[in-house]
């Protein structure tokens, strides 16, 4: 699979080891096995976008990364470090967002982000103060700082969760669903937060929302059944995965359209689909420069036609991510 | 701006001291503390001081003997101090394996056996505060008026000590259940059946095997009444058993959460 020599190929071309690196690494609960070896390379300072069904394996690996669970088989390094042996090393170095956050009820968000500091800092206190009143500040909870957790939403809770996870300028962001529980405004909130952390961390998220990962992430690992069933860039993925496909709304006979856009040797499949007398056809093409200097012009040279609409689809992350994920259960 | 902060240093007990703080917190809060001293004072003293007070009213200071009164102070201190464990450790590991605080605490640079081990040393100050400093003096007093004398302060001390080792022995043995199993009720059934039928498994097993029951921990409350009476023990058997088992139960504890997977 040309995503995944991908990984080989950037990291012979990348001079900084990468961030997080598995190998083999594999995951059984009582003889069922939820990770098959997984070799996934988190590039530094990347937005690494960790996607895949529910039940695919994400949480399962981002709690091997951070020593809560342990590998059945494989080996995985964070910072170079192994998970197995250097687990405290590697989490003073990650913030870490769980699916659904849970803290001490009985603190407040700002006790909270103290008892946290409190594992990796020794002081100043004021210094420690500071950061943070500038952290509640980040994601709007100022306001909301001396309450107890108990009282909080469903949002504010996420959002102290991004607090808590970015507030000791950690080098690695692992975040499960960060912007799962929140409203639109949450989500971009969530983005923006990420955009700004890229500058000095490395961001390593798992999601659902597919918008949200187009949007920022520079390369995406998708996870199917416990396998890895593709990772590069997120455009390689986009131009490797998508089908080049033109609409086509035609007025006339379109029989003979089809014939000669169908014996062109760079399309590779005419539908059509007649209405109101007029006929709509989505043509897949193989090779994209062709199709650009070529289609419109052989549709325009065929006699007693008329081309109302010409365009191109638009294929997005969601179109990628269904296909390979049909693809890889059809395999099986 | 991380380097204006002073980072902490990886040790084999990273994260104690941060993990201490707040396990105390709860401890330590007003409405807990005073709560928890009214329900020991309640539940020990003032059961002794009840019919003591009553006595006492009608003129009948000694129609109760001092050894009765012993008997039923080490008794019902040596049944809270057991149950008393039992039911404030129970969910102390269970309840945040469930509700997944545990899972984000461990994904700060905290070792397990930080988190263990905060979780014994502050239970352990909580219940010997609530169930032997704040009981001790006003036992003193009672069982001295109960005497009709006061009573010698050092065996009453050592005695206390042998309920502190005999608490110790159930807070350990909670907390090693709690890295063991994931129900709050699967806890409290073992660790009450073996409160409730130690005095059974002595006899039956000690019918067996000799010297079994000298091991158990009841043995130590048993030994709490004789020192102060200033009889000696029967054996340092029970000390060094009871002891033992905490060490034991506590590197069990520490093994199992080290094993556990979040």
């Amino acid at each position: 699979m040309s995503t995944q020599i991908y990984a080989e190929t950037y990291a012979s071309s990348e001079e900084d080891k990468p961030i997080i690196e598995t190998r083999g690494l594999c995951k059984s609960f009582n003889g069922t096995t939820v990770l098959k070896y997984l070799n996934l390379r988190v590039p530094k300072n990347s937005i690494f976008g960790f996607l895949g069904p529910n039940g695919a394996g994400k949480t399962t690996t981002i709690k091997l990364l951070l020593g809560l669970s342990y590998p059945t088989e494989g080996e995985a390094k964070v910072f170079g470090k192994d998970i197995k042996r250097e687990s405290i090393v590697i989490r003073r170095r990650i913030g870490y967002l769980a699916q659904n956050p849970v803290f001490y009820d009985h603190l407040t968000a700002r006790e909270t982000l103290r008892y946290k500091l409190g594992f990796f800092f020794k002081g100043p206190r004021d210094r420690i103060e500071v950061r943070i009143q500038e952290t509640l500040q980040l994601v709007g909870l100022d306001d909301k700082a001396d309450r107890p957790i108990k009282g909080l939403s469903g949002g504010e809770r996420q959002r102290l969760g991004i607090a808590l996870a970015q507030v000791t300028s950690p080098d690695l962001l692992i975040l499960d669903e960060p912007a799962a529980n929140l409203d639109p405004m949450g989500r971009r909130h969530v983005l923006e937060i990420m955009e700004k952390l890229r500058e000095h961390a490395t961001i390593f998220y798992s999601t659902h929302i597919l918008d949200d990962v187009q949007k920022v992430s520079d390369i995406v690992a998708i996870l199917n059944k416990g396998r890895l069933v593709a990772q590069a860039p997120i455009e390689e993925l986009l131009k490797e995965r998508a089908s080049i496909i033109y609409t086509v709304v035609l007025e006339g006979s379109s029989d003979e359209a089809q014939k000669i856009v169908q014996s062109q040797d760079w399309v590779s499949s005419v539908e059509a689909l007649e209405k109101n007398g007029r006929t709509t056809l989505q043509i897949t093409v193989t090779e994209e420069k062709k199709a650009e200097s070529s289609l419109l012009r052989t549709l325009m040279s065929v006699p007693n036609i008329q081309v109302n609409e010409f365009s191109r689809n638009k294929v997005d992350l969601e179109d990628v991510f269904m296909k390979i994920v049909e693809d890889t259960n059809n395999d099986d | 701006m991380t380097t204006e902060l002073h980072t902490l240093s990886e040790t084999k007990l990273s994260g104690f001291r941060n993990m201490l703080k707040i396990e105390n917190s709860r401890w330590w809060n007003p409405r807990n503390i005073l709560t928890q001293s009214l329900a020991w004072l309640t539940s020990v003293n003032f059961i002794i001081a009840l019919p003591l007070t009553v006595a006492h009213m009608r003129g009948e200071a000694g129609a109760i003997p001092f050894t009765e009164v012993l008997n039923i102070f080490t008794g019902i201190l040596s049944v809270a101090l057991a149950l008393g464990s039992v039911i404030l450790l129970q969910g102390t590991l269970v309840g945040e394996k469930q509700s997944g605080t545990a899972a984000w605490v461990l994904s700060n640079p905290v070792t397990r056996t930080s988190f263990i081990l905060a979780k014994l040393v502050s239970n352990t100050v909580g219940i010997m505060f609530v169930g032997i400093l704040l009981q001790a003096p006003v036992g003193y007093i009672l069982l001295s008026y109960s005497n009709g004398e006061a009573l010698p302060i050092y065996p009453f001390m050592i005695a206390m000590g042998l309920l502190a080792l005999y608490a110790l022995f159930y807070i350990t043995f909670t907390l090693m259940l709690g890295s063991l199993f994931d129900t709050r009720r699967s806890i409290l059934g073992v660790a009450i059946m073996f409160v409730a039928l130690q005095d059974f498994l002595g006899d039956v097993i000690g019918g067996v095997i000799k010297g079994f029951s000298s091991i158990l921990p009841n043995r130590l409350y048993e030994g709490a009444a004789l020192v102060i009476t200033e009889s000696p023990l029967p054996s340092i058997m029970p000390i060094a058993a009871a002891a033992l088992f905490t060490i034991i139960f506590t590197g069990i504890a520490i093994w199992r959460f080290n094993k556990a997977e979040f």
